[in-house]
């Protein structure tokens, strides 16, 4: 079970799809939690490590991109993971830890090189812009999410652009939580959530996340072109993953604060 | 001959940081890493050469007393540049910083290097030394604890902590113990104070008072040579040699949901004293900094989702019975403070600091005493609070900060708005001072300044 949300936590910007994919490869209609259950648990891996690619889509067109690693390990039933960013230059060095806890609020810290030391931020921070784009930290670090922190219900089956998908709709037991609900399609074949739709406390619409292309890596099937867009703003922000690496080991002082203020393990 | 000083730093520091792009052998993807990288045995220990990074601003500041000469409108600093180099092998880092702006070019080269820092590895120590900024505590900003580096305050519509900040020479050695705690030890040869304008618009009003006090005492018959200016008796201070150093220890661990500090550190006060000799007609005057003792603590912790710290410390300084008029009593200094999102995205930081003074009782407050503190009150204190909102996924930055000072009554207000273009931001801000004409801040109400900025960070 760690190692299958170790592997989830691995792209940043892919875990919010990671984290909702749905699988379904029962013969018999199952639950929906059990849809949702064995969906965060599709990849097994002890640790994951991604470079990916963000570009973010202004709503006149233009461009920036970002380019962040990630390091995710379960190791000792705890989930882990850090994110650092490379570049711009002028966020290179940023770094980012979560520590999830059990029964207790996530413990995060970041490193910002501008102020030279490492700050615990509040898990309450989670619904801000993750360093200018269009993932929250809460969708950053959503793999993590467990099952039962929200009701599951199973909508309908229909087909998404020519897949057989159900569509199950999360709702949060509690009521901080960013969204208020999240709307899923879950590929039958793959139990990948092609695409994800996100509610806020009003009931509406604010971003959808879409899974626009995954590949066999390392024999798991791994989204790797992913998008989240905004859609007041009419803004996305486009992850390629370019690097991804299942299973390779990573010190476990990777997951401390000295490594966010050096960069060593 | 600085010049040259300063052109031999930034070579040996530049060829430090290319011997350590040359080692590179550490952990992570490292910067440059290519998607066919992905292809290779291990995802680490990929090398990256020399980063090269850094900032150009362009922009003008109006200060508001020069709008009834619109003629003597001089705009200040028009350009300033950043340069940023930095690499990493797997035993050995560097980092090089330069900066320049037509002030710093003409009259302060050696200023010119910001920061020059190479840090080994051996083991799980790390060991750094060069012109460095550390940052010590937990307050946002310039709390208690955060002791190592002194302020720049020559200028001060500047106000980014690490930008006041001076580099200065030190020595740290620090290592891990476990996954949750680190010790560190550093050491400074040498003390440099807080650099303050000693002309123009910026130049602290108590030098005048000091000047005038100085006067006077010659006009009532002490020697003609304690008629002096502050720039003068600043400049009979030397520190710079290694009887001026200072050392400090620092521990750091997380407990749980909670982030502590202990620290210890030898040094000197940064803020000068006047120290008058002779008995009641001064036959001499000078300028001293106080050396201390401080031991501090600092915690961190979310509580209620509230992003909450705190900071206190012990100064010990050499007059523990407080009656020394010519050096600073013993004090307690403390920060206290929180930030936490309120509602649509706002986020409130607040912050109260302050230091109470020891033995304030034993001060002689008398009309023919010289002692420093006879005329400030033993608490001294203020609440800073910034209230700030980023809209369109940060691309639009509103920030409005205030500075309340209560004892001197007196306050900063700088509203901001930062947009951002890509990597390029434009930023209007102003700093508004106000409150009574004898206070810290107060005394600046003719220099409230509005300012426009373009720069773009590569």
């Amino acid at each position: 079970m760690n190692g299958r949300k170790r592997a989830l936590a691995a792209i940043a910007a892919a875990a919010f799809a990671a984290a909702a994919q749905l699988a379904i490869a029962q013969a018999s209609a199952p639950s929906a939690d059990e849809i949702v259950r064995s969906s965060r648990d599709r990849i097994e891996s002890k640790t994951v490590s991604t470079r990916s690619r963000m570009v973010i889509a202004a709503k006149d067109g233009g461009e920036t991109e970002r380019l962040v690693d990630q390091y995710s390990s379960d190791e000792g039933g705890q989930s882990k993971a850090v994110v650092v960013f490379q570049k711009p230059q002028s966020v290179a060095g940023t770094r980012f830890l979560t520590i999830a806890n059990e029964g207790r609020e996530d413990d995060r810290w970041i490193y910002l090189p501008a102020l030279g030391k490492v700050r615990r931020i509040a898990a309450s921070e989670g619904s801000s812009s993750f360093m200018g784009t269009d993932l929250s930290y809460d969708d950053v670090s959503s793999s993590d999410r467990p099952v039962d922190k929200d009701s599951h219900k199973l909508l309908r089956e229909e087909k998404l652009e020519g897949k057989e998908a159900w569509v199950v709709e999360s709702t949060p037991k509690e009521s901080g939580y960013q969204y208020s609900k999240m709307i899923s399609w879950i590929e039958k074949s793959t139990r990948i959530a092609l695409k994800i739709e996100l509610y806020d406390r009003k009931g509406e619409l604010v971003k959808i996340l879409e899974i626009l292309k995954y590949e066999d890596k390392q024999g798991r099937l791994t989204p790797v072109l992913t998008r989240m867009s905004t859609v007041k703003a009419k803004t996305s922000t486009t992850i390629n993953v370019e690097i991804i690496k299942y299973d390779d080991p990573i010190p476990s002082s990777v997951f401390t604060t000295k490594f966010l203020e050096t960069g060593r393990p | 001959m600085r010049i040259i000083k300063t052109l031999a730093a930034c070579a040996l520091c530049a060829a430090a940081i290319l011997a350590a792009a040359d080692a590179q052998e550490g952990f992570g993807f490292g910067a440059e890493a290519e998607p066919e990288d992905a292809a290779a045995p291990s995802g680490f220990g990929l090398a990256s050469g020399p980063r090269i990074g850094g900032s150009l601003e362009i922009g003008g500041i109006l200060f508001f007393d020069e709008l009834d000469d619109i003629g003597s409108v001089s705009l200040g600093e028009l350009y300033s540049a950043r340069l940023s180099i930095d690499a990493a092998g797997s035993k050995v880092d560097a980092l090089l910083k330069l900066k320049a702006s037509r002030a710093i070019i003409e009259e302060r080269p050696a200023e010119i290097i910001d920061e020059a820092r190479l840090r080994l590895f051996v083991g799980g120590v790390s060991i750094e030394g060069g012109l460095m900024k550390l940052s010590w505590g937990k307050a946002d900003s310039q709390g208690p604890l955060d002791v190592l580096n002194p302020l720049d305050l020559r200028d001060l519509s500047v106000t980014d902590s690490m930008e006041r900040k001076i580099a200065r020479p030190m020595l740290r050695a620090a290592f891990a113990i476990g996954q949750a705690t680190k010790a560190e030890a550093v050491f400074l040869p040498g003390f440099e104070g807080y650099r303050i304008a000693t002309e123009g618009r910026w130049r602290p009003a108590q030098f005048d008072q000091l000047e005038a006090q100085l006067d006077y005492l010659v006009f009532l018959g002490a020697p003609a040579t304690l008629d002096a200016t502050y720039d003068s008796l600043a400049s009979a201070l030397e520190t710079s040699s290694l009887a001026h150093s200072q050392a400090g220890a620092r521990m750091t661990t997380s407990l749980g949901p909670v982030d502590l500090g202990f620290q210890y550190f030898y040094g000197y006060l940064p803020t000068p004293a006047v120290k008058f000799s002779g008995g009641a007609l001064p036959t001499s005057v000078e300028l001293g900094y106080d050396r201390y003792h401080q031991v501090g603590a600092d915690f961190a912790a979310v509580v209620a989702g509230f992003n909450t710290r705190a900071e206190l410390a012990a100064n010990l300084t050499e007059d523990l019975e407080g009656d020394d008029p010519g050096v600073y009593n013993p004090s307690l200094a403390f920060s206290l403070g929180f930030d936490r999102d309120l509602f649509a995205g706002v986020n409130l930081n607040l912050q109260y600091a302050g230091s109470y003074r020891l033995k304030d009782d034993a001060i002689d407050r008398s009309a023919t005493s010289f002692d420093i503190e006879k005329g400030t009150g033993a608490l001294s204190s203020a609440l800073t609070c910034v209230l700030m909102k980023s809209l369109f996924k940060d691309a639009l930055s509103l920030k409005l900060s205030g500075i309340y000072e209560f004892d001197d009554e007196d306050f900063l207000v700088m509203p901001s708005a930062a947009y951002a273009l890509g990597d390029a931001e434009i930023e209007l801000s102003a700093g508004i001072f106000g409150g009574d004409e004898g206070g810290q801040m107060g005394q600046y109400a003719d220099s409230s300044y509005l300012r426009l900025v373009i720069g773009y960070s590569f």
